[in-house]
């Protein structure tokens, strides 16, 4: 499982992206290019609603874009696949009706993998998000931090060359965000995925990612900047280094928010 | 179960039965202060003649006759209501046909019908039970179809991605999603079919705890008026009791935000 991430895929690019709701709606994105390296942790940052889900939507294949075009491993994405799994922020994308373990294998049932077989996978990757023990339990008796453990485990179970995490700890207490971040860099080190993670968050844009994708506030959003994270790991959320950046990105991120809130002004 | 949950159930049962009792001590007081007892009668004369009622085996089979007519209709309908409101739910074109239809028709009480389903249908147990079927399968399809529609939007989502077909997601994920609302048309669909039989029954029967209510009229027996109803108000309570407790112990993992399972 998870070591084995399959040589092909992996690498993504966004070729001039548009998108806009219906063919007359206003452009959410406009003219939206990114390269991400395969096995790259790159983790996209911008002000809320600036349309980072909407980018991650188009890439897991839930939204078509407007113009340009989505390659991953050089092929043209047509619609959702199961090389490219998304955890979402709501752990409602969890079936409540099925145990954690259950919840885990049911992407292999629809594989046709063995129930034994499938049965082993995913009890070894529950564990691999430390969940062992919690096989038995349903979604509803786990804490939400629980939840998007097992969440992980879903995609991680399908050797999924490329995971889209759509602000997965962002309703979380702080102290489980933290911990979430910490074991997730381990696992993207020892699983060796491509990863695009959406935040709002700059502590945990600095904190995961190698490179950070600073979003322009929307309407009309692209990327503004590209910041290369050129920190060791483990990074020390209270070294000097890291105060730096996190200054120079949050000196980027205001300026758009403030845009965005001027034009929200104007709206008025 | 633990100690104090045993202790608040025993809290809470001797609250019902404290309650009861007051019930029928007001009820005698009243009953034999009444000014024509014939009129009100009260527990005790109930009582005495549910018993003899029950003995002479006409209580057993008033009761047999109902409750094979709901059992008849409830069921009939239910699975007509699922199947509907899945199709309803899961084809838009389809949803927007019968919807006006749906919209309609749950606002006609069965007792509207009762007339012109005689009329078709005569007298007998098939009438009873088309308008028990009738009853029944709006609120279930409209609960169902509503489930239907509402799945969470990621679940689909997710199933897409992990490759299933449209057929996949239907069976493996928006079904089982649907079972909870499926539930509740259900039992919202068995408290109205009470009423639905004994209103048939009054009208044109000569079995049926309906009939054996509208009798005491003949007779003036008032008690056999209120060993109807009384019989009738435990039956809802201790069938709805019964519906909800299997379907939470078989069911459980379907309950709509469901914590675990429930005792």
């Amino acid at each position: 499982m998870g070591q084995s991430d399959g040589d092909v895929g992996g690498h993504i690019q966004f070729h001039g992206i548009d998108f806009s709701y219906g063919p007359s709606g206003p452009l959410i994105i406009r003219d939206f290019n990114l390269g991400i390296q395969r096995r790259e942790f790159f983790t996209l940052l911008g002000p809320s609603g600036c349309g980072k889900t909407t980018v991650l939507n188009i890439l897991a294949g839930f939204e078509a874009p407007t113009r340009g075009d989505v390659l991953t491993g050089g092929q043209t994405i047509q619609g959702p696949h199961r090389d490219r799994i998304v955890i979402f922020q709501d752990p409602d994308s969890l079936y409540p009706w099925l145990s954690a373990l259950e919840n885990v294998e049911f992407p292999l049932r629809v594989l046709g993998v063995s129930p034994a077989d499938r049965r082993a996978r995913a009890r070894e990757t529950l564990r691999l998000v430390g969940l062992q023990g919690h096989d038995a339990k349903h979604p509803g008796q786990l804490s939400g931090g629980m939840k998007q453990r097992v969440q992980l485990a879903r995609a991680l179970v399908l050797d999924a060359p490329i995971l889209l995490m759509d602000e997965p700890f962002g309703a979380l207490d702080a102290q489980t965000r933290q911990v979430l971040q910490e074991e997730l860099v381990q696992l993207s080190m020892r699983t060796q995925r491509t990863i695009l993670f959406i935040t709002h968050d700059i502590h945990e844009a600095i904190f995961l990612a190698d490179r950070i994708g600073v979003m322009t506030a929307g309407p009309e959003a692209s990327i503004k900047e590209i910041i290369e994270v050129e920190l060791p790991r483990p990074r020390s959320r209270g070294s000097a280094a890291f105060g730096e950046l996190y200054e120079r990105v949050h000196r980027i991120l205001s300026d758009e928010v403030r845009r965005m809130l001027q034009g929200e002004d104007s709206l008025l | 179960m633990t100690a104090q949950a045993m202790r608040q159930q025993g809290f809470r049962l001797s609250g019902y039965l404290l309650s009861v009792t007051v019930v029928l001590v007001v009820w005698q007081y009243l009953s034999a202060r009444a000014i024509i007892p014939l009129l009100f009668p009260s527990p005790a004369s109930t009582l005495t003649v549910g018993l003899k009622l029950l003995r002479s085996g006409q209580l057993g089979s008033d009761l047999q006759a109902s409750l094979i007519r709901i059992l008849a209709g409830f069921t009939l309908g239910s699975a007509l209501g699922v199947t509907a409101g899945v199709f309803m739910g899961s084809f838009r074109a389809v949803g927007l046909f019968f919807e006006p239809y749906l919209q309609f028709l749950r606002f006609l009480p069965a007792l509207a019908w009762i007339p012109p389903v005689m009329l078709w249908l005569g007298t007998g147990e098939r009438s009873k039970v088309a308008l028990l079927v009738y009853t029944t399968v709006f609120i279930v399809a409209l609960n169902t179809m509503v489930g239907v529609a509402s799945v969470p939007r990621n679940q689909l989502r997710a199933a897409q991605s992990f490759g299933l077909t449209r057929w996949e997601i239907f069976h493996m994920v928006k079904i089982p999603a649907t079972v909870s609302h499926m539930l509740t048309g259900m039992r919202l669909a068995m408290g109205n079919c009470f009423m639905t039989v004994v209103a048939a029954e009054l009208v044109a029967s000569d079995s049926g705890l309906g009939y054996l209510i509208f009798s005491s009229r003949q007779w003036m027996q008032t008690e056999l008026a209120f060993v109807g109803i009384t019989i009738l108000g435990l039956l809802g309570l201790i069938s709805d009791r019964i519906f909800h407790v299997t379907t939470t112990r078989l069911l459980w993992r379907y309950a709509r935000g469901q914590t675990g399972r429930v005792a």
